[in-house]
Formats: C-alpha cells, sequence, structure tokens
C-alpha cells in the first residue's frame, strides 16, 4: 500500500518531468504532440496466460494487443488521450487469473478488461467483472462462457458453435453424403463439438451414426479401436472433434487401414502442428477455420477484410519477425472491440458506457471476421466467418472455389 | 454381434499393443515397491522421458534411431538414479508414506521440466519401420512386432537379472526383509538406487515404443494405466505385470468395443474402464490375480 501511494505520487511529478523535457528538446514545435501525450491515459487492463498450459496462446495475444497500442497512440490514441494497457499472467491458472483481475479492477481503475486465453481463466474472471460492472472481453472459446449472466463479457476467437454449424453445412452441401461418425476429445474443446454435431446435425438432415469419445494422449492402438468401433455403423463421412495430437493419429490409422471415406475435421487442427504430426496423412483432410488463415487466396485484394488482415500481418512480422497466428489475431480483435467502441463513445466513458457502445458494434472487420454483437449475442462472429480448408500435398488450400 | 465378432481380431491387437505397454510401467512400479515399500508416481513421467528423449536424439540430434533409442534408455534409467540419490535416499529414513509423497513432488517436477524443453501438444516419435500389414480382420503397425519383441526381451532380461546375478538376488532378498537383507551385509541403499535406475529404464522403453507421438503430459496416464496393471497383476509381484498388463490391455479395448458395437453405448469415458478394474480388484481380489500383493503388507 506503501509503495502504491508513491507510485501515484510519482506518476504526475514523471509527466511534468516528461512534457518539459520534451519541450526542451522540441523547442515551440509540434505544439498538437506535446499537449496530446500529456493527457489522461485511459487505462484497460489485460489478463492471459503467458506461462503454464496456454502459453502458445498468451503469448502472441500480448504481443499482438501491445503492438496494437503502440501503432494507436502513436496515431494520437482515442480523441489524444494514450492507451495504456496493463498486462498480467495468470500462468493458465483460474484462481490467479480471478486475483490478477481484482487487482487490476480495485487498484488500476481500468475502464474494460482483456482476458484470458483459455476457459478456466476466463470463467473466474467473468464473475468478478461482473460483480464490478465492468465490460470483460476474452480470447477463450469455451461454451460455458457464455452460459448464464453474458452482460458484461464478449469475445473474439469462433466458437464450437459457428465451426460445428460450418462443417455440417460442408457435409451436407458439398459432399452430399448423411452418415457421419463423430470421434471427439474427452477434453472441453471436444465435448463443445460434440454437443453441437449431435444438436446441430439434424437441422442439416444429416444422422450421427455412431460417436466416440477418446482421451487426449491416448495411445494409437486405442485410438484404432475407437475407429474400428465407428467403422462397424458404416458412416460415409469421418468427422474428428479434437486438439493435437489425436486428430493426427486418426487421420494416419484411416490411411493405414485403407479406410477411403472423406475426414472432417475441426478448428483445433487449423495449425501447422497438425500436418507436421499426420504427414502424407494430413492430405485431403478438411476444417473449418478463419479466413485469416489463408487470406491471400480467399479473399479479394482492395475488400476491408483482405486489407485488415494484411496491414496486421504486415505490422505483426515487421514487429517481430514471426508469422501471424490465430492468436494473435484473437489479442488484436480484443483490444481493437474495445478502443473502436471508446472511438465512438469518447475517451470519458464510463465502463457502463464503454459496454453498451461494444454491444452495438456493427460490422467492425476484425482479424477472424466481421463482428456483430446484440443484446443477446455476445460471440460477435457467425458461420460465414469461417472458410472450409482442405489440406493438399501438406498445403491449406480452400475446400471450395 | 457379428460386428463385434468381427472386429475381434483388431481389438485384441490393439489391446496386446497397450498391454505390452502396461507390462513395462508396471514392473518398473513393482521393483522399486519391491526395494523400497515406495510406490513412485513419477514412473509415468519416466515414460514421457523415454519418448522426448527419443525425440531429441533422434529427430533434433539426427542419430539412427536404434542408437537414439537405447541413449535414451539409458539416460532416463540416469533420470531414475539422479531421483533417488537427490530425492529418495536423503529422505531415508523419514519413512516410506514421506518418500512416496516426494515422488508426487518429482512427478510434477518432471513434467514442468518436460514442458519447458518440449512445449508442444506433441511431438513425433520415429517409428522403427514405418508402415503397416494387414492381418485377417485387423491392421497392424510393423511398430507393433517391436513392441512386443521389446517387451519379450526386457522381461527376460529383468527375469535373469533377479534369478541369476548378485545383485538381483540382493534386491529380491530386500523385498523379502530388508532388515535381515542388512544383517547379511547386502547395500540397501545401493539396492534401493539399482530399483530406481531399472525402473526408469524400463519406463523409458516404455514411453519410446509408445510412439508415434510423446508430450509432456503423458505421464500422468501411462502411470495410471501401469499402477493399476501391477495392483491388478498383484503389487510387488515382478512378473504378475505381466499378467496385469495384458488382462488390463485386453479389457480396455474388449469392453468399450462391446458397449459401442452391440449394444449401441457411446463409449466417451473409456478410462472409466481401468478405474472400475482397479476398484474391483481391489475390493474383490486385493492380493492381485496372481497374490502375494498389497493384503500381506496391511
Amino acid at each position: 500500500m506503501k509503495r502504491f501511494r508513491a507510485r501515484w505520487l510519482l506518476i504526475p511529478l514523471a509527466a511534468v518531468f516528461l512534457a518539459g523535457s520534451l519541450l526542451a528538446l522540441s523547442g515551440c514545435g509540434g505544439e498538437e504532440g506535446t499537449t496530446e501525450t500529456a493527457k489522461e491515459p485511459i487505462k484497460i487492463g489485460v489478463v492471459l496466460s503467458e506461462s503454464g498450459a496456454n502459453e502458445p496462446l498468451g503469448k502472441p495475444e500480448r504481443k499482438a494487443i501491445e503492438l496494437y497500442v503502440e501503432r494507436l497512440n502513436a496515431k494520437g490514441g482515442i480523441k489524444g488521450h494514450p492507451v495504456e494497457v496493463i498486462i498480467k499472467d495468470d500462468q493458465s491458472d483460474s484462481n490467479k487469473a480471478q486475483q490478477a483481475v481484482i487487482e487490476l479492477l480495485e487498484q488500476e481503475d481500468v475502464v474494460a478488461v482483456i482476458g484470458s486465453s483459455g476457459t478456466g481463466p476466463t470463467l473466474a474472471m467473468k464473475q468478478e467483472t461482473a460483480k464490478r460492472q465492468v465490460p470483460q472481453v476474452c480470447m477463450a472459446a469455451g461454451a460455458s462462457i457464455m452460459e448464464g449472466g453474458i452482460t458484461w463479457i464478449f469475445r473474439t476467437p469462433p466458437t464450437a458453435t459457428e465451426a460445428g454449424k460450418k462443417a455440417l453445412e460442408y457435409i451436407e452441401r458439398v459432399l452430399k453424403v448423411r452418415k457421419v461418425a463423430l470421434l471427439y476429445d474427452t477434453n472441453p474443446f471436444g465435448t463443445d463439438g460434440k454437443n453441437v454435431v449431435e444438436n446441430e446435425a439434424p437441422t442439416y438432415g444429416l444422422e450421427v451414426v455412431a460417436t466416440e469419445g477418446y482421451q487426449t494422449n491416448d495411445t494409437e492402438e486405442t485410438i484404432d479401436t475407437h475407429l474400428t468401433n465407428v467403422m462397424s455403423a458404416s458412416p460415409e463421412v469421418i468427422l474428428v472433434w479434437g486438439t493435437n495430437p489425436g486428430p493426427a493419429i486418426i487421420a494416419k490409422r484411416m490411411r493405414d487401414k485403407g479406410i477411403d471415406l472423406p475426414y472432417v475435421g475441426s478448428h483445433g487442427i487449423a495449425n501447422q502442428e497438425f500436418i507436421k504430426l499426420a504427414g502424407e496423412a494430413a492430405d485431403g483432410v478438411v476444417f473449418p477455420a478463419g479466413k485469416m488463415l489463408i487470406y491471400e487466396k480467399v479473399l479479394e485484394p482492395g475488400s476491408p477484410e483482405y486489407e485488415f488482415i494484411k496491414d496486421f500481418d504486415e505490422a505483426y512480422r515487421e514487429a517481430y519477425g514471426e508469422p501471424i497466428n490465430t492468436f494473435a489475431g484473437h489479442g488484436w480483435d480484443a483490444i481493437l472491440i474495445i478502443t473502436e467502441a471508446l472511438k465512438r463513445v469518447g475517451p470519458d466513458a464510463t465502463p457502463e458506457e464503454l459496454r453498451d457502445e461494444i454491444e452495438r458494434t456493427e460490422g467492425l472487420v476484425g482479424t477472424a471476421g466481421i463482428f456483430n454483437y446484440s443484446p443477446q449475442d455476445h460471440n460477435g462472429l457467425s458461420p460465414d466467418d469461417l472458410i472450409m480448408v482442405k489440406i493438399v500435398n501438406s498445403q491449406w488450400e480452400p475446400a471450395e472455389r | 454381434m457379428l460386428d463385434f465378432l468381427r472386429n475381434f481380431p483388431q481389438y485384441l491387437a490393439n489391446g496386446m499393443a497397450n498391454g505390452c505397454l502396461y507390462i513395462l510401467v508396471a514392473m518398473g512400479f513393482n521393483i522399486i515397491y519391491n526395494s523400497t515399500g515406495i510406490i513412485n508416481f513419477a514412473q509415468g513421467e519416466f515414460s514421457m522421458f523415454g519418448g522426448l528423449f527419443t525425440y531429441a536424439l533422434a529427430v533434433s540430434a539426427g542419430l539412427p534411431i536404434p542408437l537414439a533409442a537405447l541413449l535414451a534408455v539409458l539416460a532416463t534409467g540416469a533420470v531414475g538414479g539422479a531421483m533417488e540419490r537427490l530425492m529418495i535416499h536423503p529422505l531415508r529414513r523419514a519413512g516410506v508414506l514421506t518418500a512416496i509423497i516426494a515422488t508426487v513432488g518429482a512427478s510434477i517436477f518432471f513434467k514442468s521440466l518436460g514442458r519447458v524443453f518440449w512445449p508442444s501438444e506433441a511431438y513425433k516419435v520415429p517409428e522403427f519401420t514405418p508402415g503397416t500389414f494387414r492381418l485377417p480382420g485387423a491392421t497392424v503397425s510393423k511398430q507393433f512386432l517391436w513392441v512386443t519383441g521389446l517387451t519379450v526381451v526386457c522381461v527376460a532380461l529383468v527375469y535373469l537379472f533377479f534369478s541369476r546375478t548378485r545383485a538381483g538376488k540382493a534386491m529380491r532378498a530386500c523385498s523379502v526383509n530388508r532388515q535381515a537383507a542388512t544383517l547379511v551385509g547386502i547395500n540397501v541403499s545401493r539396492m534401493s538406487l539399482y530399483s530406481f535406475v531399472l525402473a526408469a529404464a524400463l519406463g523409458g522403453a516404455a514411453g519410446l515404443i509408445n510412439a508415434p507421438f510423446a508430450s509432456y503430459g503423458m505421464g500422468l496416464e501411462i502411470g495410471i494405466k501401469g499402477f493399476t496393471a501391477s495392483v491388478v497383476g498383484g503389487l510387488g509381484n515382478t512378473f504378475g505385470a505381466v499378467v496385469g498388463g495384458l488382462v488390463l490391455g485386453l479389457l480396455e479395448e474388449l469392453i468399450p468395443g462391446f458397449l459401442n458395437v452391440v449394444l449401441g453405448v457411446s463409449t466417451g469415458y473409456k478410462g472409466a474402464v481401468s478405474a472400475i478394474i482397479l476398484i474391483a480388484v481391489l475390493l474383490f481380489r486385493p492380493q492381485g490375480l496372481l497374490g502375494r500383493g498389497i493384503a500381506e503388507k496391511v
């Protein structure tokens, strides 16, 4: 507490010092720039998983958010107010996420919160942001996040609902088959998908003839048994809902056993990892994914979506020397949604005004698609924001042209 | 029913392959339990090291696979030895329960270590000989022959070690009565070291034949299955592990297969099968199928 007060005293002091030195440096030039940096910053809290199991998600998310804010502030921030993000690591742990968000809400006076990377920590944060009535934009896709009250929570990634509908629609319209065998991982990602597939299949005139759940670390032989079991129901297509490495084992085993059925996967395999693990067996696999994955092949140059993703791609590459990925995109979208709402409602908005404005977001182009929030829908995306991708010679290609 | 019978050879082959894995892990549990009375909860993590070391040596360092596999097994044995010297040995006067709790800590530490060096969801461990062959009613990977072959060799070597070598005999003496063994001049502390090295090497071998994938998170499941197999066979009965592993491996494929194909029940929670077998054995035959187990210790 003591240290804290000292910091509060230091901030205006530092600001005066900074302003003074800037004036001294630049003489009397650039009146606008100097007065604008002196405006009070808008604080946004961020909690993400930079370590622990969700590290591969949290790291690129942080990079994207920092880069976005840096670019925004260089352009003058929001009506002259710079945006300040305070980032905390929850180590992929729900308790730590809860602790971190309480600190942000009680000590930092943030106007909105981003986070977290995974579903568990996000749920832990949700109860705190709802209690203190501060809008939260999460980057996790679990269905349970949108159960119960959704007043204060929004999200950026596509969920099992959009991806499941997209995959089923593809099976019905393009593959023109009816009998689906479903293999799913019994982890939360897989069970979300299973629920969507089982509920939505009848609306697409499809029949799930066999369902088998496997565990993430099952051996090749155990997974082979599941495959053997579903084959007894004579399906016409194999639908696999899981994260690596299960789907890769299934692809490999299907090839080994000479099972010549179409393989439709989930957005859980929209990564190079799957191709690396499955090798040749990855060829022919089709899965739903955001357009960003192969935007140069599916979007028209000049269209708002194409230009937005290209700008993100180039900025990210230049700043970090590595290609963009889905998770960086989720972070970019989260900060985009909040700052765009702030631009509309003004820098002095209360958390409540900001929440209302986020809910009015309409037609906002992001990396994952076009966001439209409404009081009933805080997911923002629709199945149309996804495309079906086919693996051809270990490359991603649009499944339909 | 017809479908179930048609699938039967495939279930059998899959169950055998998993069974071999469980045998090796279960033998590790038994060897340590025999010499020290400790149930080593880090046994599954030895398999994780086996798999990840093989990946590191064969793929990252580019060594030929047989050499990489051998080195990985030896390195895992060394990890087991280090664990014994740095953790179990200093705790030798603190009681068995303390040491068991310490192995839980070791398991978490090993897993975290694995994640630091190999953070991805999975790594592809090369198979000794890629490819498959088809038998009537079953498709079997060529790796399957290596899995069974290596398991037979390991079991035979362990058998020879315990029946023919001085160290093996001394370890058996420790398992009968540690105090008496000390009295006749057996270095019990060294036997404890040997048992960890041996158990770790066996666990490592299990990890590398568990190809094609290894990951830092694989230890828990393998550990639980191996422990179940050792209890089914009779905890402390080194060769009961062979029976326990095979029984567990086969039932794990046959029961869900039967439920799904014949009765049409979806089997999302196959893990429950091994848990139910474990509980049933503990309730009705706590000494295990081949006897000489926990009941005697109580």
